[in-house]
């Protein structure tokens, strides 16, 4: 929730957090990048936790220095709040993925693929992004929270539901077909 | 025979050869000439004609990856094959003089097609030059295509692993707006 409202701060503020046990992690908004310990290395659920915000400089990190911020939300938003719905999200709302995140940032990128495109495609909601994506309520509701968190989502109130079609004879189902001879699951 | 063809499209040096070469089961058959136009792109030859490769499926299916040469005047080679293509992989070095500008040629020189069809953009070099930055690319998107969730991502074209990662997110993309999309009629 915090790291979610300082990435909205009109005043370009630092966010520092010390994981108990782990190190801190420095968050340079402006620059998507961040400090400290690696994702790999993180706990996905931290026994404490304490978090301080600080002025930023006056120019941000430059591109290339540190890690890139999106394996780090990605990895918090997956977690912190389980299956449930984060809470600044409003139920009822639909979501549209208006940024892809950088693949490469993100663990087993090719599994979050087709989950990308569906929110790219139409505004969605949990259940319905789990079904155009054939995965879980829950695995959809942890994406939905992980890429709101990046700031990667726009959410539109009245957006009205998908009409899903069925696929097209000539690509239904090729990503799958694609992935199964990539030997990727 | 079930084919689809994928163009692999962007300015000369960009990657195309490359990040074909990286993904294509078959050895990639390419027409190269010595490069003319170094004040273009300072390398020692250049596709002329297209570059082919291909992905197997199965016995019955395949995807045909065309790489089109980067060269304006052999943009006639462009129109031969759009017709046939269902997605495009957009590569953009981005080390060139001006990389948005390049971004904003292509897409309106496919704008027709890319009203039907699906589209990747990979920016190459990007470690190397820093700007612009993606979000930069992103915006240029947004305003050439409104209301499309269009993958912009960085890309090693020499490195396999990322470029199936970027034909994999053109096919996802391509069967999801068939799907899903509302705005936008089916391929």
């Amino acid at each position: 929730m915090a790291i979610h409202s300082v990435r909205r701060m009109p005043s370009p503020v630092l966010l520092r957090l010390d994981i108990v046990g782990f190190g801190p992690i420095t968050i340079d908004p402006r620059s998507g990048t961040y400090l400290g310990v690696e994702v790999a290395a993180l706990p996905a659920m931290p026994d404490a936790l304490s978090i301080e915000t600080h002025p930023a400089p006056a120019a941000p990190a430059e591109t290339g220095s540190g890690n890139a911020l999106d394996g780090l939300l990605w990895f918090i938003g997956t977690h912190a709040f389980g299956s449930e719905r984060a809470t600044w999200l409003w139920p009822g709302d639909r979501y549209r993925l208006v940024r892809w995140p950088r693949l490469v940032a993100i663990p087993d990128a090719h599994d979050e693929v087709p989950v990308l495109a569906a929110l790219g495609a139409a505004a969605l909601n949990a259940a319905e992004l789990a079904e155009a994506a054939d995965i879980t309520p829950e695995r959809a509701q942890r994406t939905i929270n992980a890429l709101s968190l990046m700031g990667l989502l726009e959410s539109e109130s009245a957006a009205p539901p998908p009409t899903p079609r069925p696929p097209t004879a000539a690509t239904g189902g090729l990503f799958g077909r694609l992935r199964k001879r990539l030997g990727w699951g | 025979m079930s084919e689809h063809v994928i163009l692999v499209a962007g300015p000369m040096g960009a990657g195309k050869t490359t990040a074909i070469r990286a993904v294509s089961e078959t050895p990639v058959v390419s027409t190269e000439a010595v490069n003319t136009d170094r004040a273009t792109s300072d390398k020692d030859t250049t596709t002329v004609a297209l570059d082919y490769g291909e992905i197997r499926i199965d016995d019955e299916e395949r995807i045909r990856l065309y790489g089109l040469p980067g060269q304006r005047r052999f943009e006639f080679m462009w129109r031969i094959l759009v017709d046939r293509a269902i997605g495009m992989i957009l590569l953009l070095d981005n080390s060139r003089p001006d990389p948005l500008a390049d971004l904003a040629e292509y897409l309106e020189a496919f704008d027709g097609f890319l009203q039907r069809g699906s589209l990747v953009v990979g920016v190459t070099r990007h470690d190397h030059a820093g700007t612009p930055q993606l979000g930069e690319h992103i915006a240029v998107v947004a305003q050439r295509l409104p209301g499309r969730s269009v993958p912009v991502l960085p890309l090693d074209p020499r490195d396999s692993a990322e470029t199936r990662l970027a034909l994999m997110s053109l096919i996802a993309t391509i069967e999801m707006e068939a799907m899903l999309s509302t705005t936008r009629s089916t391929p």
